[in-house]
């Protein structure tokens, strides 16, 4: 069955295709929540949220643009809901800081540890690192996405790289302490 | 030990490029019963069945409306009278028709006659509807085939509809077979029986799953990853906030939306003509600007078209002006009215004259010295529009064409005479009608303040199709409101 067939009979609420879809592409997308989610119980309730928004929208996907690209879309906007209607984030420092040219010494860090860090971000840090880093979004359409201003989007995303930078440099003191 | 340098992005972008993890399979059970759910939620209520629904409920609403205003005092006294006298008669009847059938069906028989009468007379007495009074007359009447009342009581139920006839005849089939009525009284209160089973066993399921949540709530803390039946509905209510704000393609989520809403209102006439007498048709008039207000609640259909309902309180007016009043003390003799006027008691020594009558009229000196009045007539009005909004553009700023109609209940009317802005009430008009409707057109022009707030500003044309009657002339009423109101949607 070609991904069009299914769409068409996700499209008619066949159950069957639904699971065949949600078999398709599960696992892209929850590896996609786990990034934007502060931990795993979370990114399964965003899993689910966005595959029940999936289904009932399907009928709205035109057919122009990847599928794939619709369905991150879905999954990013209702991990990005949470903290919207939530409208508290942690209370992070504005205050606008420069970007400075973070580097790491480094060898392969654990998966792990890269994504756990990244969940032990600060909420707003972690959607504009995950935003701008890993899924290439611009900082003028994080902007909008968050409310915010660009202003704040780049000092979000120059203190995750620091905190984050901080976490992996500690990790490999321990690592380095611990192989010795 | 291998030393690299990377830039933090690139090592989070190499280090995440091929992960990817399988989620619980738990997760999938939980999709696929929300959305099973979600279809069953579907079905259960289609939206032609809410909109015939609303439909039919305004419908009712008028109808009864209708025959609470319309049927004018007389005929509601005369109706009530006829309860009166066959009661005893009914009674009496009763007992002779049960002496045929049986004499042990004497007093069950009567017994349901006398309840039903004071069921429908409690009825009555709640709706205050005279329909009701002459159902029961020629209810009556069938049973007692009193000729007489049956003839009176014929006239009047050619009022009402065949459905009434047929649940007539029901009640007549009820009463007089007593066996039936037991046998369901039997399987009603079976049926009881069966429902009360039922609770039981809802409550006992309820009361399960109040315990699986505590016992939940308990394992939680031990293992959150573990799915719980609170988790599921938490996921629920999240999964209806996330899709109501998520901007992927276009939808309409929130589909109620409440609108307080206030306007000036301009009454007037199209043609020239008169609703007081046939001599101001010609007499310049001027409309009030008076205002409206109420609350309207909406249902969008889809993106595009919204319907909508709601109750105004709208007051009307108009002057007609070059008027002369006099006294009059010959012409009021035994005779309180004129035209259309029910003069008050204490102004019904007062007439007017069109100043454009002058001429043709042969004048004492003491009208010519009379001063230039004016008319005023002042309506108050309850307005139920039921209204079709049609977006035409869906931006920031939206537009949207307005159409519909509205029944008008007469709240109170009046008659002033104004002379140099000092207003004296001289008596009510007698040709408004109790209920009336209005077609409706017009624009509406929304601001999006926000998701859930919406600033409207609707100029609306509304003309009147049945208010007055007895209009001289080319009397057109019509009325042209500016609504402006904030929408609540939800």
């Amino acid at each position: 069955m070609s991904l069009e067939q299914l769409i068409q009979k996700c499209k008619n609420n066949d159950t069957e295709a639904q699971s065949d879809l949600y078999k398709l592409f599960s696992s892209k997308l929850f590896t996609l929540c786990l990034k934007y989610s502060k931990n795993y119980a979370e990114a399964e309730d965003n899993l689910q949220d966005a595959f029940v928004t999936i289904f009932k929208k399907i009928s709205q996907y035109s057919g122009k643009g990847s599928l794939e690209g619709w369905l991150k879309r879905i999954t990013i906007n209702t991990a990005l809901q949470r903290y919207r209607t939530q409208k508290v984030f942690d209370i992070v420092n504005e205050d606008q800081i420069e970007d400075v040219h973070i580097e790491v010494e480094t060898e392969t860090v654990d998966l792990d540890f890269l994504l756990k860090s990244i969940q032990e971000l600060p909420d707003r840090y972690r959607l504009v690192f995950n935003l701008y880093v890993l899924d290439g979004y611009s900082h003028k359409e994080i902007s909008e996405m968050l409310e915010i201003t660009t202003g704040t989007t780049k000092s979000n995303l120059a203190r995750a790289r620091k905190v984050l930078k901080d976490k992996i440099e500690n990790y490999m003191a321990n690592f380095n302490s611990q192989s010795l | 030990m291998k030393n690299e340098k990377k830039h933090i992005d690139r090592l989070f972008q190499e280090g995440l490029k091929n992960f990817e993890a399988i989620p619980n399979p738990y997760v999938w059970e939980n999709i696929s019963e929300q959305l099973l759910t979600n279809k069953k939620q579907r079905k259960v209520i289609p939206l032609w069945i809410k909109l015939s629904a609303i439909a039919a409920g305004l419908l009712l609403l008028f109808t009864l409306g209708n025959n609470l205003f319309f049927q004018d005092n007389n005929s509601t006294q005369k109706v009530n009278e006829t309860i009166v006298d066959t009661e005893p008669q009914n009674k009496q009847d009763a007992n002779e028709l049960d002496n045929s059938l049986g004499s042990n069906t004497v007093d069950s028989n009567n017994n349901t006659n006398k309840e039903n009468l004071a069921n429908e007379d409690s009825n009555l007495k709640e709706a205050n509807d005279s329909s009701k009074g002459v159902r029961i007359g020629s209810k009556n009447t069938n049973i007692n085939k009193n000729e007489p009342i049956v003839a009176k009581n014929n006239s009047k139920s050619t009022l009402n509809d065949s459905k009434l006839n047929t649940s007539i005849k029901k009640e007549l089939t009820d009463e007089l077979t007593k066996q039936e009525l037991t046998n369901t009284i039997a399987s009603n209160s079976e049926r009881n029986k069966t429902d009360e089973s039922q609770k039981n066993r809802i409550r006992g399921e309820l009361l399960k799953a109040t315990d699986i949540n505590t016992a939940v709530a308990k394992n939680e803390v031990s293992n959150i990853k573990k799915t719980s039946i609170e988790d599921a509905i938490a996921k629920n209510n999240k999964a209806k906030e996330a899709e109501e704000d998520l901007e992927v393609g276009d939808e309409v989520t929130k589909r109620w939306s409440v609108t307080p809403n206030v306007a000036p209102v301009y009454f007037n006439t199209l043609g020239e003509g008169s609703s007081i007498h046939n001599q101001f048709v010609n007499n310049t008039k001027t409309g009030n600007i008076n205002i409206s207000y109420g609350v309207s609640t909406s249902y969008a259909v889809n993106n595009k078209l919204q319907v909508r309902t709601g109750i105004h309180k709208v007051t009307l007016g108009y002057r007609t002006n070059e008027v002369i009043a006099f006294n009059n003390i010959q012409a009021r003799l035994g005779n309180n009215s004129y035209g259309n006027i029910k003069f008050n008691n204490t102004s019904n020594d007062v007439s007017f004259l069109s100043v454009s009558q002058m001429e043709a009229t042969s004048m004492s000196r003491f009208l010519l010295d009379s001063p230039t009045t004016s008319i005023s007539q002042e309506l108050d009005l309850l307005e139920i529009p039921l209204e079709i909004q049609y977006k035409i553009t869906n931006t920031k700023l939206g537009i949207s064409a307005i159409g519909g109609f509205s029944a008008l209940f007469l709240n109170s009317n009046e008659i002033y005479s104004t002379l140099d802005g000092t207003s004296t009430l001289i008596g009510k008009a007698t040709n408004i009608n109790n209920l009336s409707y209005s077609a409706n057109l017009g624009f509406g022009f929304n601001y999006k303040l926000s998701n859930k707030l919406n600033l409207n500003l609707e100029p609306m044309f509304k003309y009147q199709l049945n208010t007055f009657r007895n209009t001289s002339g080319n009397f057109k009423p019509y009325f042209i409101g500016v609504y402006s109101g904030l929408s609540f949607k939800f």
